[in-house]
């Protein structure tokens, strides 16, 4: 009896979860009269690709992909670099320097981002970065910064004082002890940081509607979802429901491959505190 | 602790924090200044300073306590929602049974996905034609006719609500989690021991030892809902009639629709103030509570 | 442009290269007119340099000038070449004295009719605001078909509807010279009136005309399931096109207004500009220069169907046999209303048009609703003394309307 329940509990959770992504799934693969058809057409029959193909000549989707890739990846490189630096001092300090510390970067992670949005915008103007990608990494980066510190930080506190006592003794600078001796101890947890900025960096709107106004450097979240907004009359659901089917699939790899680091990454913050 | 090593220490915090601290300080202050400022369309963009006019303005501007409201609504809602729905989640996945590291990355998947995108995917599942929401509601016998989602007030809150509420769950139910697997079994065996019924362990062992994590993860999301832009923007815009109308979304519109950059970062930061005030409370009220 | 709309430029590009003009990059963005408006904004904002024109809506002329992102025309075009473009038309491309776009196309709120319904009933085409409430309530048959349709969705369509209303009722927005705000006169609580008890109470209107954009409504008139019908003029060759259930019977019209005489369709229509951020004004403006001409008036016009803006163009045999209703059109034009040439006119339209849904959708009184846009509109506008009228108290019953201002802004009639 307890048993059911839980295979019911089990099912309702999982056809939650995956529901509307699969919806949508469904409707890109469903040709265009079927998805307009009263009552709801479940199943595409027969299922067609055609969505994706027009979608793809029509978009610059493929350059909306590789902004996206560059864009998350570097911010989130130079945020896990930063980061890293932070987080090797921060695991070595106890106290109110500490405390302090992963306190006040928490609060800085709690601005809402409309609060930071236009003098962002003015300062990325005036460097010229405005359609650039740097527009978009250098603020990522510094934006998850804080994330990505509380991430490695309690990573690095795993690693015992004595390997760092080993390392100095050796004679290796504060750097090299960072780079040559905790990263590769808290690997896994430098993954986690990255993934999990990477994540944010690619799901981010606000900024990147904003700072990208020409739609060849768009990223793939700006780029599909600046579409909405007219009446059925005129969005082509069926080729948007590709764009978001082809927007999300490599989020959902990630979270397939990646699914337990993401979550102790995303527990450890909140435990911890 | 030796000074060198204090020093070092220091240095390599350094980057990071001018970084992030950078980001946020610099843009705070301007936007302070921003919301005392005047932004005139005269042939060019002129800012010039305007002390407390555009607070006042602020203060008779119905549609920014609307917005409030709105965000209010939201952000309660919301969190409640989730909250209750997070910890439901998570019950589950601290079962043991086969397929459970598959249900988690199941269940992780919502949180994933880019909002603004999803958003999309939400107006398609909530239009009135042909809409699967309304279709299932009808199959089910919940409803005889299709509803309007996005067309009507309440329903629209409604239905971003749960947009809302599907991405943030995953969040709340894996902190929730962690929290559970904190739990030693020897106190719930305790409690088993006395006499406790399932419901009874849950609500006095349980939800009381997970109350600090709780409360975080309450706390980080009712911030994070507040400043909510993507789902509302992509997915009502705003509307019926303002009625999703959030204040990011009223102080965006100010940014980039009417070109008034003053008067935005007025809203935006009065905004933020009347939010903190009552987090602060709810912290106070915390802070005190653990300490019992 | 509009992404719909490629087929009508691209052929007009391929003439401008053909004759002699540089090559032109034609730019497709999303068909709403707010979201192409804000991707302008955006990147006007930015000072991006990666468009040399500007396709501009009949009210963002005023906003796109202030802000500093036009460069002035009147220097490109001497007063014989503007003299050949409508009045109303060019005015709107127009601020403060300086011209900053030419029109490539107008348009005009009308009043479609079913001429065949009004004949058998031998009832005139209306002229008062009563006698089409009086001539839809006798020739409807709901929810089969309806007296009065328009366009009621929460949009700037809205406003263009009810100030064809409010006009005609002798009211005003917003004062040019003065700036006034007229929404709390009586001329406007009548106009208000008139559109929420066509909804609401005993109908003329079909409850979900709160829904309707220009092709919902459209589609309910074209099925015949309307006497009336409030749009603008594209509507005319789908309606006469074969296969349409209406071909032969429609009638247009300007609108109606409260003392008969015809009344003033709301002025819409696009034109182009050139930004400041423009690497090749020159280029840009013999663009615009061709795109007004009356050979490019041909190609924008004549399969679209759309209204062309040069005076000539209303003669042209061409044109003409594509589109006969051209002539019907030019003296309803003559009496378009432009909107209120204001900067900040996207938030005035906002303010005016949540408050109207509001009062519309029976969630505020009428004059709830006028009393608090109003009061923002005149927040908008920079008074701030509270938000109260710098002239005499709210809902005077004696206050003369101001003179038929001029097109900078909109005045009473």
């Amino acid at each position: 009896m307890r048993r059911a329940a839980l295979m019911l509990a089990v099912a309702l959770v999982a056809g939650w979860s995956l529901g509307p992504a699969a919806w949508q799934a469904l409707t890109a693969l469903k040709p265009d009269d079927q998805i307009t058809r009263v009552p709801t057409v479940y199943l595409p029959d027969p299922p067609t690709t055609r969505h994706f193909e027009t979608l793809w000549a029509r978009k610059p989707f493929g350059a909306y992909l590789a902004n996206s890739v560059v864009i998350s990846g570097a911010a989130a490189l130079l945020a896990v670099v930063v980061g890293l630096l932070a987080a090797g001092a921060l695991a070595r300090t106890t106290g109110a320097l500490r405390d302090r510390t992963l306190l006040g970067l928490l609060l800085l992670a709690l601005f809402p981002p409309i609060l930071l949005l236009f003098p962002l915008y003015e300062g990325v103007r005036a460097l010229g970065w405005i359609n650039h990608p740097l527009g978009l990494i250098l603020p990522y980066a510094a934006l998850n910064l804080p994330l990505a510190v509380w991430i490695l930080e309690s990573g690095f506190r795993q690693i015992p004082r004595e390997v760092d006592e080993a390392a100095r003794l050796d004679g290796l600078g504060p750097l090299a002890r960072v780079f040559r001796v905790q990263l590769p101890l808290a690997a896994p947890t430098v993954v986690t940081a990255g993934i999990l900025v990477f994540i944010f960096c690619w799901n981010e709107f606000m900024l990147a509607l904003t700072f990208m106004t020409r739609d060849a450097g768009k990223t793939v979240t700006a780029g599909i979802a600046s579409v909405g907004g007219a009446s059925i009359y005129e969005i082509p659901w069926g080729q948007l429901s590709a764009a978001i089917v082809l927007a999300t699939a490599p989020l959902v790899l990630l979270v397939l491959v990646f699914q337990g680091r993401i979550t102790s990454g995303l527990t450890r913050g909140a435990v911890k505190g | 602790m030796n000074d060198t090593g204090h020093r070092e220490r220091v240095l390599l915090l350094l980057p990071a924090l001018l970084l992030a601290g950078l980001v946020v300080g610099l843009p705070v202050l301007r936007v302070l200044q921003l919301s005392f400022s005047r932004v005139e369309l005269d042939g060019g963009i002129s800012t010039s300073w305007a002390g407390l006019d555009p607070y006042v303005r602020l203060w008779q501007d119905g549609r920014f306590w609307t917005a409030l409201r709105n965000t209010a609504v939201f952000t309660g809602a919301s969190v409640l929602l989730e909250t209750a729905l997070g910890v439901g989640v998570a019950l589950v996945l601290h079962q043991r049974f086969r397929g459970r590291g598959m249900l988690r990355a199941v269940v992780l998947l919502p949180w994933a996905l880019p909002t603004a995108v999803m958003a999309l995917a939400w107006a398609w599942i909530f239009n009135d034609a042909f809409g699967v929401a309304n279709d299932l509601l009808g199959r089910l016998g919940f409803i005889e006719r299709p509803v309007a989602w996005l067309g009507e007030p309440g329903t629209a809150m409604a239905a971003i609500v749960l947009a809302d509420v599907w991405k943030t769950t995953p969040f709340v139910a894996l902190v929730v989690l962690a929290g559970l697997q904190g739990i030693p079994e020897s106190l719930l065996e305790a409690a088993r021991v006395d006499g406790l019924g399932a419901w009874q362990r849950f609500w006095y062992v349980v939800l009381p030892l997970l109350a600090p994590a709780l409360v975080v993860a309450v706390v980080f999301r009712a911030v994070q809902a507040y400043g909510a832009f993507d789902l509302v923007y992509v997915m009502t815009g705003g509307g019926p009639g303002g009625s999703t109308e959030t204040v990011s979304l009223y102080a965006y519109q100010h940014y980039f629709r009417y070109l008034d950059f003053g008067y935005g970062s007025a809203v935006a930061t009065a905004g933020v103030v009347l939010a903190l005030l009552p987090l602060l409370v709810v912290l106070r009220w915390a802070r005190a509570r653990e300490v019992r | 442009m509009p992404a719909s709309e490629r087929q009508v430029w691209a052929p007009l590009a391929e003439a401008f290269e053909d004759s002699g003009g540089t090559p032109v990059r034609l730019v497709e963005g999303p068909n709403s007119t707010d979201l192409r408006e804000n991707l302008y904004t955006a990147a006007l904002l930015a000072r991006d340099s990666s468009f040399d024109l500007v396709l501009m809506d009949v009210t963002w002329t005023p906003k796109f000038a202030a802000a500093g992102w036009l460069l002035p025309l009147d220097g490109s075009f001497d007063r014989d070449e503007l003299a050949a473009f409508l009045p109303q038309a060019l005015d709107a491309g127009r601020y403060d004295g300086r011209l900053y776009r030419l029109p490539t196309r107008t348009d005009v709120g009308v009043l479609y009719y079913r001429r065949d319904l009004l004949e058998q009933a031998g009832e005139p085409p209306p002229r008062t605001f009563a006698d089409l409430e009086r001539t839809a309530r006798a020739l409807q048959d709901p929810p089969h078909r309806w007296g009065f349709v328009w366009q009621g969705s929460q949009y700037e369509g809205l406003i263009c509807a009810f100030l064809e209303v409010l006009r005609g009722h002798g009211g005003y927005w917003v004062s040019g010279e003065t700036r006034e705000v007229g929404l709390e006169l009586p001329a406007a609580v009548e106009a208000l009136e008139f559109l929420r008890s066509s909804r609401l109470g005993q109908p003329i209107s079909p409850p979900g005309v709160t829904t309707y954009k220009e092709e919902e409504s459209r589609r309910i008139f074209q099925e015949g399931r309307a006497v009336f019908l409030r749009n603008w003029p594209y509507v005319w060759r789908l309606a006469q096109a074969a296969g349409s259930p209406l071909a032969g019977r429609v009638g247009v019209q300007a609108v109606v207004s409260r003392s008969g005489a015809p009344g003033a369709g709301s002025l819409g229509g696009w034109g182009l500009g050139v930004s400041r951020y423009s690497e090749n004004p020159d280029a840009a403006v013999a663009f615009i220069r061709h795109a007004g001409s009356l050979a490019g008036q041909r190609i924008l016009c004549r399969t679209s169907g759309y209204v062309p803006s040069r005076r000539e163009a209303f003669e042209d045999p061409l044109l003409l046999s594509a589109n006969p209703f051209l002539e019907t059109l030019r003296p309803i034009h003559d009496s378009a209303a432009p909107r209120p040439a204001l900067p900040r006119y996207a938030l005035a339209s906002d303010i005016l048009q949540r408050r109207v849904s509001a009062a519309l959708a029976g969630l505020a009184t009428t004059r709830e609703a006028l009393a608090a846009a109003a009061r923002e509109t005149r927040l908008l506008l920079g008074d701030r003394a509270r938000g109260r009228s710098a002239g005499a108290g709210q809902f005077a019953a004696e206050q003369h309307l101001p003179p038929y201002v001029g097109r900078d802004g909109v005045g009473g009639r």
